[in-house]
């Protein structure tokens, strides 16, 4: 749920009937990261539909292709707005841990930061990367419980490094395919800012991918976000769709 | 004693006459008192409410790397540049611990960004002097969550004096976090633009959310006695850190130096903690910029009265030279001496630029107190800067009058020299005789 890029996609789990029974509060989120990270490129088309309080929802649909870390040594992704026609060519780069903003009336590029939000949406550019919860978080809790009809393991996490978005998270992970339904986001002194939900998923050259994720502002009463997704691929991409040139050419 | 004696005399004869050119006189000296006084009132209320609200005279920030590896200004409670600035800096002048963030305040679906201040309410009395509140009362200990929020805030978050509101940022190293504030005061908005800058909060409150020590602070807020010449007491202060082996930030030329400085810090290599430091002056060069604009226009005003005064001065005498030739024939035929003529008329010219000095004091003084009486509503405009709640500040200085006044006296008594001069080259005959 974090880090949507590459993320969108888990991985289909062969052997999800053997993690099944090994699953234990050290390994839960190694598994985890494992189900929601991949070798391969991606690409799909998203639409992400803002609502604000007090105001009409903005509907974007936007182009997504990201590539693991394990390919170039380090994570890329690119996303261009494609609609609405006012934001088109808008886009956004992200190679590592550096992030730029491309605007096409200007043709300039900003720097932006994994905390930034996507079009003022309540997803941030960090949540496009590859998950690493195992790397983030240590589980303090790890107890059993339903999420309407689906049975899960819910785990406390609390921040173990220092780049982390959030000081601690519940998470809601479905028993059968290890796949995070729901996410809580609280801060540092404990409130909770924001829910993340993953109720539907598809599942592409047999490996699970998101279909719908809800992001829900738990602070400003009436803001949250969904993403849909559409024409997933995992098909290679070329090096040269992950450039600033690549962006620049593409608004024209 | 005998000269001004019969100098009052002719001043007095001449009453429409003296009047009219101590009138003259007192316009002048009047404007350029009030030209003046408004130039450093409107800067005085900047300086003080501005750097009282959201600045210091002089900031300091102490820049080091977080466990994230972003570059925060942090400082622990007992950070050796507090030493160092009470070794610098004089008795009258205070150094304020503050801790700062950007954040949004969130009431039910309404929100809105703001810049927060973390102060030590007990140890800020020119802060609870300078804020005035529309209702609720300034932070107590009691309340450790209080804040003073703005009147335009509060309206548009819909909030009154005793409601919570959040406060969404994130800490020091960037993990999302959310302070839950009570309010205790709503701030008017009395002083315009710069009421609404901030909202106040306890220092140790704000720490907590922004995860560092409750006594630590992120800047260091410089208050000085004398705070019209901020900028060279920060360059000086730097050369005193400098001798002290401190480990600083270098001193922008200007402002946008200042921010590829910061950059430049980002990307060389070093450890430990640089201290930048920045002047109001240097912060807000445009509002220095308009006062030296202000200065400038009226040292102009002053040179162009001054140059009027002194040509009205020297013509009128002339007439008067004219029309008592007779008189000055009968003097000096009775044995007066030419000297005793040229003193004669210099101290009657300075008795009617005496009287028009005090005339010019006394109506800068009622002319600033109108001025001063109009209400300007300008709140939320660039002006409002410029404003005290509404009013523009004169700042009447006594030395301003004396200097002024003096420089008046001697421009009269230049004016006056060459007409009494050619007064007592008169030929008493022909003078008695009235032949030019």
């Amino acid at each position: 749920m974090r880090r949507l890029t590459l993320f969108l996609i888990a991985i289909y789990s062969l052997s999800f009937i053997l993690v099944a029974q090994d699953v234990s509060e050290n390994n839960i989120l190694e598994l985890v990261d494992e189900k929601l990270n991949f070798q391969s490129d991606f690409s799909c088309q998203f639409t992400m539909v803002t609502y604000r309080a007090g105001a009409e929802p903005s509907t974007q649909k936007m182009s997504l292709f990201s590539r693991p870390e394990e390919i170039d040594g380090e994570e890329k992704f690119l996303a261009i707005v494609m609609k609405p026609d006012i934001d088109k060519g808008t886009g956004y780069l992200g190679q590592g841990d550096n992030y730029w903003i491309y605007d096409p009336e200007s043709r300039r590029f900003s720097h932006s930061s994994a905390r930034d939000t996507v079009q003022d949406s309540d997803v941030n550019n960090d949540d496009l990367g590859t998950a690493d919860f195992n790397t983030d978080y240590k589980v303090v809790q790890m107890t059993e419980g339903m999420l309407g009809q689906i049975d899960c393991w819910i785990l406390d996490l609390v921040a173990i490094s220092d780049n982390v978005d959030y000081q601690s998270i519940k998470l809601w992970v479905g028993k059968k395919e290890l796949l995070p339904y729901k996410e809580q986001d609280f801060s540092l002194t404990g409130t909770l800012m924001r829910t993340v939900l993953a109720p539907k998923w598809t599942v592409i050259e047999g490996k699970y991918i998101y279909r719908q994720v809800f992001f829900v502002d738990e602070i400003k009463r009436g803001n949250r976000t969904i993403l849909l997704f559409d024409n997933v691929s995992l098909n290679t991409l070329p090096d040269h769709l992950f450039t600033k040139a690549y962006l620049e050419g593409s608004s024209r | 004693m005998r000269y001004l004696h019969v100098a009052i005399k002719n001043v007095v004869r001449e009453k429409r006459r003296s009047l009219l050119l101590a009138g003259a006189i007192a316009f002048g000296l009047m404007v350029i008192i009030l030209v003046g006084s408004l130039a450093d009132g409107i800067m005085d209320s900047f300086i003080n409410h501005q750097a009282g609200m959201i600045s210091g005279h002089v900031v300091v920030k102490g820049y080091s790397y977080s466990a994230r590896d972003n570059l925060i200004s942090w400082m622990e409670k007992g950070d050796p540049i507090l030493q160092k600035a009470k070794d610098f800096f004089g008795e009258g002048d205070r150094i304020n611990r503050r801790s700062t963030t950007m954040g949004t305040f969130i009431s039910g679906s309404e929100a809105r960004q703001q810049f927060v201040m973390g102060i030590d309410p007990q140890l800020e009395e020119d802060l609870r002097d300078l804020l005035i509140l529309e209702e609720g009362q300034y932070l107590t200990d009691e309340e450790e969550s209080g804040i003073l929020l703005s009147k335009e805030i509060a309206e548009e978050l819909g909030l009154k004096t005793g409601d919570s509101v959040l406060l969404k940022t994130r800490t020091l190293d960037g993990v999302n976090n959310v302070g839950d504030f009570l309010i205790q005061g709503i701030i008017a908005d009395d002083l315009g633009t710069v009421s609404s800058m901030a909202a106040f909060v306890h220092r140790s409150y704000l720490n907590e959310v922004l995860g560092i020590g409750s006594e630590d602070f992120t800047e260091l807020h410089l208050f000085l006695e004398d705070s019209r010449s901020t900028d060279a007491v920060t360059g000086d202060f730097y050369k005193f850190l400098e001798n002290e082996n401190v480990a600083l930030v270098e001193r922008p030329e200007n402002r946008q130096k200042r921010q590829e400085i910061l950059a430049r810090l980002t990307t060389e290599n070093w450890s430990g903690i640089r201290y930048q430091l920045s002047s109001l002056e240097e912060t807000f060069t445009f509002v220095y910029v308009i006062g030296v604009f202000l200065n400038g226009t009226s040292v102009l005003i002053m040179l162009i009265l001054m140059g009027i005064i002194l040509v009205g001065i020297s013509n009128t005498l002339r007439m008067m030279i004219f029309e008592r030739r007779k008189e000055i024939g009968t003097m000096r035929a009775l044995g007066m001496q030419r000297g005793s003529v040229v003193k004669l008329f210099i101290v009657e010219m300075q008795i009617i630029a005496l009287l028009g000095v005090f005339l010019g004091g006394i109506s800068a003084l009622l002319g600033g107190l109108i001025i001063h009486s109009i209400t300007f509503d300008l709140n939320h405009t660039f002006f409002s800067l410029f404003l005290y709640r509404g009013h523009l500040t004169m700042s009447f200085l006594p030395m301003r009058f004396v200097v002024n006044g003096v420089i008046i006296m001697f421009l009269v008594w230049l004016a006056s020299l060459l007409p009494a001069g050619k007064s007592a080259k008169i030929d008493p005959a022909k003078a008695i005789h009235n032949i030019s």
